[in-house]
């Protein structure tokens, strides 16, 4: 039923992705000041919308393993904070190529960028962390406290080209600014297929939390001979 | 085309095009670095299923007795 499920999700996200890239490209015109190079936005802050959906989910999860002790939580967590990482990562490079072009440098240590390479820093520590305890409640625990306390950049993240003078553009979903309708919609409509890949990415590696755990047990049982 | 939104944006025809490369390259990493994640997903998924088969046999070479 997963496996289906996943398939599905595949094929609707490269149909949608497909049609999506040939709007972009093809149909929806250059910003003026910016040129063709603008068009990396409808990937550049869908990524970092699923990057902060995935963290908040895994922080959630995490939340709920501590209070519940289950660990299906746990393994919700770390799925979602791998897939975080990859849509993050995508966010932070994408927006190193724009910076290149529109203002002359591949990095600057704004606020917005320092604090998004730091929440990136840190989820990968929490990856690391998994990596280092054998224990599966242990792991379980360590790495839902720490999961709780990196989300605390996420915020920092969203709102520091708000409260802090910046060099990152401002933002023009909640902040007033403004933007094409067409723009704005696709940005949106964008959004979709990435949320999509990332459930279905959080589905493969839940799957193999699942499968990890499986191995558990039956190292357990072969100890037990 | 091109010569009307190279007029209207101001930029020369090698400007528009170095930002159209450029343009390419971010989709391209963009879409690189999700494809490097599912290749990991993909390469971890293969060892834990020869891991769980590797231990299903012992174990089964083990039950009868």
């Amino acid at each position: 039923m997963r496996n289906k499920t996943i398939a599905v999700l595949s094929w609707f996200t490269a149909l949608l992705l497909a049609g999506n890239l040939a709007v972009i490209l093809l149909v929806l015109p250059d910003e003026v000041q910016q040129g063709p190079i603008f068009r990396i936005i409808f990937f550049h802050v869908p990524a970092a919308w699923t990057a902060f959906l995935c963290f908040f989910g895994a922080m959630i999860a995490s939340v709920l393993y501590l209070v519940r002790k289950n660990l299906r939580y746990d393994a919700f967590a770390a799925a979602a904070t791998e897939v975080g990482l990859a849509f993050g990562a995508a966010n932070l490079l994408t927006g190193m190529i724009w910076g290149h072009i529109i203002w002359g440098i591949w990095w600057t240590w704004d606020w917005r960028l320092t604090s998004m390479l730091v929440g990136l820093i840190i989820y990968a520590g929490y990856v690391m962390l998994r990596r280092a305890i054998e224990e599966a409640t242990e792991r379980a625990r360590m790495s839902a406290v720490v999961s709780i306390l990196a989300f605390a950049d996420v915020p920092i993240i969203f709102f520091s080209i708000k409260w802090w003078r910046t060099q990152h553009p401002q933002p023009v979903i909640y902040g007033g600014g403004v933007m094409s309708p067409a723009y704005k919609f696709m940005l949106f409509f964008n959004w979709i297929p990435l949320l999509l890949l990332a459930v279905a990415l959080l589905l493969i590696r839940m799957r193999q939390e699942q499968t990890g755990r499986e191995i558990d047990a039956l190292r357990r049982e072969m100890h037990a001979f | 085309m091109f010569p009307t939104l190279i007029q209207t944006a101001g930029f020369t025809p090698e400007q528009y095009q170095n930002n159209f490369v450029f343009l390419f390259y971010g989709l391209l990493t963009a879409w690189l670095v999700l494809l490097a994640f599912v290749g990991l997903l993909a390469g971890r998924q293969r060892k834990l299923q020869r891991e769980l088969e590797r231990l299903r046999l012992m174990l089964e070479d083990k039950g009868p007795r």
